[in-house]
């Protein structure tokens, strides 16, 4: 598998539970980096994992991972993911370090690495000291820790995260975005991100699909980028509007209409003072009475998607 | 500053790609029972029948003529039939351990929705059954297997010769077959019930009922009675054991018709205990 290729890859994806279809005709290519996975309950997510995993039959379709085809190398794919499963799941009757230890020979580790590993990472998602203590005992944000720590024993190249901040309080979902992050961002591993949390794809990822009723609705680039460059800008009032987006076109900018206004987009490397500018030279033909920093925040897209 | 601060390490080691994927999961189940003191003690209680097996074993071969003298009989077995006699008694134990061993192999990790964890490797549902058979197969073994094999071991040292050696011979091969036999009947159907039941309690009490000490043995004794027809004792699933043992043995079993009935019986059970398991046990639960 080359470094460009995609991590994911579906063709004509279609999964169905007895009569239920769940994904419709699924095409969907995603890159290298963080991706969140967005949608509605019902929209086919948890499904798409699955399959994903090879856990569920590819048929009709095509579906590969990481370069594997999950329909015939479903254990190759799951040795090269970590799963974060959205429920609770612990193995009884183990602490933190022989949980993980497990979770790495059942991947095919050896006992003694596994065990080294396990200490290694249930320091990482910081339950260093509570390692040996008895996982009844943890709270639901150790737990959400414990199922990332037994999810990267094996060091996977892919991370698959099912609500992994569900029922965290705000500083644990704060951390926990923070290892997601850093991870992805830092040490090259690839996340899908699956959450109707919109504020987490946000704060972790590079992109995002919607899903909404079994098919792709979207896959887009999330524009952090462009909001913390301060770039979209959100004008409201009277006059020429359709003069002034034919400048900001002209000069190399994007605008689109919204009610009363237009919404600006723009080019790398200028500022609000690029649409001083153009009122300027336009004359008083564009009367604003709002002014606001802007850009479309992940809701709106999402909103918008599934629409 | 946090001790997690030190960041997250890439991890360069290989992975192991042996067919044996079930390994780790039995591994993990025995090594979760066995040191228990419980379970050491039992299995000294289990390994003391064969102190006096043994010691029959000593005095049949060697005191042969005492024997004679003090009981008027000349002929006493130490062959085949006297092994399979040993390995039967050691019944008890194997329904000891499978009871305490396998009620809750599969139970524990449906109650605690592990089992989206196993999926999530590389293990398939056959990889997971047999890693938890493993683990009562193990236990199985070392109150079967083990002492009989320590007791084939004490005759032909006690009998060093090729007489001797020609009519026990096969008596390793017979309790192999037999404790594996074991092994996939009572666990298979165990890890059935595990799958099934949520309290350990009652996946034992079911278990006990369909495998061992339930009324179908005493069901199939009246029917018998009743109707003079043999067949009936098709129905007491224990017996349909012992009769497939006592044919691999050599030796007469407790019914009258021929063992490959009863060896048809045991394979139906096998083969309905996996189906059924593979239908419990599976990736991914749907609710519609």
């Amino acid at each position: 598998m080359q470094s460009s290729d995609p991590i994911v890859r579906t063709r004509g994806l279609c999964q169905s539970y007895g009569r239920k279809t769940v994904l419709y005709d699924v095409d969907l290519e995603i890159g290298a980096g963080a991706t969140g996975l967005l949608g509605p309950n019902g929209a086919g997510k948890s499904t798409l994992l699955r399959t994903l995993l090879g856990l569920l039959p590819v048929q009709p379709g095509r579906v590969e991972v990481l370069g594997y085809d999950a329909g015939r190398e479903p254990l190759e794919i799951r040795r090269r993911i970590g799963l974060v499963p959205e429920s609770d799941c612990l193995l009884p009757g183990m602490n933190a370090v022989e949980m993980t230890t497990y979770a790495g020979q059942l991947v095919g580790m050896r006992r003694k690495d596994a065990m080294e590993r396990a200490h290694q990472v249930l320091f990482y998602v910081g339950l260093g000291e509570a390692r040996y203590r008895d996982l009844e005992s943890y709270s639901q944000g150790m737990k959400q820790r414990l199922k990332l720590a037994q999810a990267l024993v094996h060091d996977p190249d892919l991370l698959l995260l099912d609500e992994p901040t569900n029922g965290m309080d705000p500083p644990g979902r704060e951390a926990m975005l923070q290892l997601v992050r850093e991870v992805s961002h830092e040490k090259g591993l690839h996340v899908l991100l699956s959450t109707h949390l919109l504020p987490d794809v946000e704060q972790t990822c590079d992109r995002v699909v919607v899903l909404n009723e079994g098919r792709v609705a979207e896959v887009r680039p999330i524009e952090r980028e462009l909001l913390d460059a301060g770039r979209i800008f959100d004008l409201r009032g009277r006059g020429d509007f359709e003069a002034l987006a034919g400048w900001l076109h002209d000069h190399g900018h994007r605008s689109e209409p919204i009610q009363d206004g237009l919404r600006v987009t723009l080019s790398e490397g200028h500022h609000e003072q690029t649409l001083f500018e153009a009122l300027r030279e336009l004359d008083g033909r564009v009367e604003v009475r709002h002014f606001l920093p802007a850009g479309r925040s992940l809701q709106d897209q999402f909103l918008e998607a599934i629409s | 500053m946090p001790i997690y601060d030190q960041g997250y390490q890439r991890w360069d080691g290989e992975l192991q790609r042996h067919p044996a994927r079930w390994w780790p999961i039995t591994r993990e189940g025995v090594m979760k029972f066995l040191p228990q003191r419980k379970y050491l003690i039992l299995l000294g209680l289990a390994w003391l029948p064969m102190i006096f097996h043994g010691a029959s074993l000593y005095t049949r071969l060697k005191g042969a003529d005492v024997l004679e003298s003090l009981l008027g009989q000349a002929d006493f077995e130490t062959g085949a039939g006297f092994f399979w006699e040993a390995l039967s008694r050691q019944g008890l134990w194997v329904v000891v351990f499978t009871v305490m061993v396998g009620a809750d192999l599969i139970a524990a990790d449906r109650r605690h929705r592990a089992l989206q964890l196993y999926f999530s490797k590389p293990i398939t549902p056959n990889d997971y059954l047999l890693g938890k058979l493993g683990v009562i197969a193990a236990f199985q073994l070392l109150v079967s297997w083990v002492p009989m094999m320590l007791l084939w071991l004490f005759a032909l040292m006690l009998e060093p010769t090729g007489a001797y050696l020609a009519t026990i011979w096969a008596v390793p091969v017979g309790v192999t077959l037999y404790a594996l036999l074991t092994a996939f009947v009572a666990g298979g159907l165990m890890l059935l019930m595990s799958s099934i039941g949520q309290r350990t309690v009652y996946i034992a009490g079911a278990w006990l009922i369909l495998f061992a000490y339930g009324p179908f043995r005493f069901v199939a004794e009246i029917l018998k009675a009743l109707s003079g027809n043999e067949y009936f004792g098709l129905l007491a699933l224990e017996s349909d054991l012992e009769q497939v043992g006592a044919w691999i043995f050599g030796v007469e079993g407790p019914h009258e018709f021929h063992p490959a009935f009863s060896l048809l019986v045991v394979a139906a059970v096998v083969a309905i205990s996996y189906l059924a398991l593979r239908r419990r046990i599976r990736p991914v639960e749907v609710v519609l």
